[in-house]
């Protein structure tokens, strides 16, 4: 294959009769689906929609982009993809950090992943090649133990990378995730859990940055500079994403963006000033100012941070290490720190002690869960205390409570520990009220209320993968003003919207690019930075088509699987209980902006058409 | 009035909040009456132009001014002003 960042080699894993295989990576498909999210869906439509999630059949895809491990800034991502089990649909899952860089540096464009071994195993990756071994010895081991475990730690200052999962994969939590380097996860769609019930614990890769892809000397060296130099100066300068950098006394430097300052987490109060902020399994839209504040960016910043580590090349450093020093959690120094736990463990479960909060961040990063599914749990559980529907109630802010119920789940310790294992969905379904269940496709919410911030909830509704914020970011447009800034609380013209952002999103995701390079530049850049590492034409025009292909090849796979437009929903609480604070009145308009969404879409109620699949050429 | 601000703006008015009293009427005006007050709050929310600075919120009363009247906005005593330079996450 003459495509460039690419290291053509994809290692097929059978775990159960412990062989792999080697091949190329199929260039047609290269072309059409890019890399990483694309190409893996790729590879798990070829191997069947229909297979049951948690099935030797199912398939556990590493994906890596053409861009993956690069000097390209924000490129230090990987896909996870596969069937998940949460939600019935196709799934891909990305985490920061360093492996995807040294697994690409380790020579492998992806590894595909089938079968069920008969006892634990892991994979160990050098050179080109995957190694199964036995991990009786890891079995039961949190990530924390597993990470150091294998000496793995980010930056240049080690050559291993360690991806794994916790007890809760173990245990068959179907919200448990992969985890590298102690706190990076790629959270969403229980690729833990898949990979739980295939006994694999977890993925070792060595590698060194003399492994990484290079241009060649001459003019295409010169044309991928220009294209790294404009993408990078675009982030540096963005009001959002400029780095930050302190004084001698602490202080912010002027000039310092808020993202890289205060992490993700300085959404807190922004989203609640306008009344997108559910609270209390989303029963309300705000919460009070100091409760928000008291869980912000800010209050982290200010109180509790103690160091700033950052992904493979990337100069905003979002991530957040921080130490609680008082009370139960004492001691306790976490990373990760993100508005969507703050907010599914905050107001949502009605607590406003950053400690709690930390600490069953901490443990989702230790047993492998996804903490935006876990706070929809357990504020479900909270209010089903509240009305009666359970036999041992945990009241609102209870964080003793909440911090027992997070380690009940992780290890399927009792009724209540079982039932929410299986997540908010299922829960609230056992116990005879799924509308308490704040879910789409069975995957929970996000931190946007979708009465006072609609177009997410558009985006919520028709997501490839359940619930999501990150499939399609309308708060750009509605909180911040990017590519315009469009009415938080109006639904017309949503829809079209939306489909920009999604299609854009498929295709960072395939390079694969932290979403965050969205806030500075976008599909010019992205061309360029395609054409010149990869080494094939692309425009503007060609990202979006390229995306838009994606998406529909994401959308065709749950057609298959089952699903049409009547799973393109939301809970009922969104569409018929008015939001509160300054949303007050507001539900969210879902068949409107659906009517808008599927004529833009060229969809048939929720299906993609024979003709749309042959117009992007995923059917010939 | 209680007009609070957020991330990088708390270092320029040293703080949390502001407790303006007597306020005017409209946005713009309170705001001229903050830079005034305020070294550094001006170039903050504004281009040389005047105009507000891209990404820049300005909520009254959880509504961004950008869809309401913008700095011609009008406030009551008992309007909530919040604050914000260009904040981003997801």
């Amino acid at each position: 294959m003459a495509l460039g960042g690419f290291a053509n080699r994809v290692a097929r894993v059978n775990l159960t009769d412990r062989s792999v295989t080697y091949e190329g990576v199929n260039e047609d498909d290269a072309r059409k689906y890019i890399g990483a999210r694309g190409l893996g869906v790729k590879y798990l439509l070829d191997n069947g929609p229909e297979v049951d999630p948690l099935s030797a059949e199912n398939m556990l895809a590493l994906v890596n982009g053409p861009l993956t491990g690069t000097e390209v800034t924000m490129s230090g991502r990987l896909a996870f993809v596969t069937k998940s089990p949460l939600t019935g649909t196709v799934t891909d899952s990305h985490m920061g950090g360093w492996s995807a860089a040294r697994l690409r540096w380790a020579g492998l464009d992806a590894i595909l992943i089938t079968g069920k071994a008969s006892s634990p195993v892991y994979l160990e990756v050098a050179d080109g090649a995957v190694e199964i071994k036995d991990a009786d010895h890891l079995w039961g081991m949190g990530i924390h133990d597993t990470v150091k475990h294998f000496g793995s730690g980010s930056g240049n200052s080690t050559d291993v990378s360690v991806m794994s999962i916790g007890q809760a994969g173990e245990n068959g939590v179907l919200f448990a995730s992969f985890l590298n380097e102690d706190d990076r996860a790629a959270g969403r769609g229980g690729t833990g859990a898949v990979a739980g019930s295939k006994n694999l614990k977890c993925v070792v890769v060595r590698g060194t940055r003399d492994g990484r892809w290079r241009p060649e000397q001459g003019e295409a060296r010169q044309k991928f500079r220009a294209a790294q130099g404009q993408h990078l100066k675009l982030i540096m300068e963005s009001p959002v994403t400029s780095p930050s950098s302190t004084n001698d006394d602490g202080s912010l430097k002027d000039g310092s963006g808020a993202l890289s300052a205060f992490g993700t987490n300085v959404l807190m109060n922004a989203v609640n000033s306008i009344g997108g902020l559910g609270t209390k399994n989303s029963q309300l839209t705000q919460t009070t100012p100091e409760a928000a504040n008291a869980v912000s960016g800010e209050t982290m910043r200010d109180d509790f941070l103690t160091s700033e580590p950052t992904c493979h090349a990337c100069p905003v450093a979002c991530k957040k290490e921080v130490e609680i020093t008082e009370g139960p959690h004492a001691g306790l120094k976490m990373e990760s720190f993100e508005y969507e736990p703050a907010w599914s463990l905050g107001s949502n479960c009605g607590n406003d002690d950053p400690a709690v909060i930390a600490k069953i961040i901490d443990q989702c990063n230790d047993y492998g869960m996804d903490a935006i599914e876990i706070g929809n749990a357990i504020s479900m559980y909270m209010e089903a205390s509240e009305r009666g529907y359970v036999d041992t109630p945990l009241d609102w802010g209870d964080g003793a409570g909440m911090v027992q119920a997070a380690e009940d789940i992780a290890h399927a310790a009792g009724s209540i520990g079982q039932a929410l294992g299986q997540g908010p969905a299922k829960a609230a379904a056992a116990w005879g009220h799924p509308e308490i269940s704040m879910t789409v496709k069975g995957q929970a919410v996000p931190a946007y209320d979708p009465r006072g911030i609609k177009g997410e909830g558009l985006g919520y509704a028709t997501s490839n993968r359940g619930a999501c914020h990150l499939r399609g970011y309308t708060p750009a447009s509605e909180l911040l003003g990017i590519p315009v800034k469009t009415d938080p609380l109006d639904w017309d013209g949503k829809g079209p919207l939306l489909k920009i952002f999604q299609d854009l999103h498929a295709f960072s995701d395939s390079l694969d690019l932290c979403k965050f390079s969205a806030f500075a530049v976008g599909a010019p850049e992205y061309a360029a930075l395609y054409e010149t590492v990869v080494g094939l034409p692309m425009s503007e025009e060609d990202v979006m088509v390229a995306g838009e292909r994606i998406y529909n090849l994401e959308r065709y796979y749950n057609n298959l699987a089952g699903f049409d437009g009547s799973h393109d929903s939301l809970p009922e609480r969104f569409l018929t209980e008015p939001a509160t604070g300054p949303a007050e009145g507001h539900v969210c308009e879902l068949d409107q902006m659906k009517e808008q969404y599927y004529e833009a879409r060229g969809w048939d109620d929720g299906v993609v058409g024979e003709g749309k699949l042959r117009e992007l050429e995923i059917v010939s | 009035m209680i007009i609070r601000f957020y991330a990088t703006l708390r270092p320029l008015v040293g703080g949390r909040s502001v407790d303006l009293e007597n306020p005017p009427e409209t946005v713009e005006e309170i705001l001229a009456r903050l830079s005034e007050e305020y070294e550094g709050l001006h170039a903050q929310l504004f281009d040389e132009d005047g105009t507000v600075r891209r990404f820049v919120a300005i909520m009254v009363d959880g509504r961004d001014i950008r869809h309401k009247e913008g700095l011609q906005s009008r406030v009551s005593p008992e309007s909530e002003l919040d604050i914000f330079p260009p904040v981003a996450g997801g």
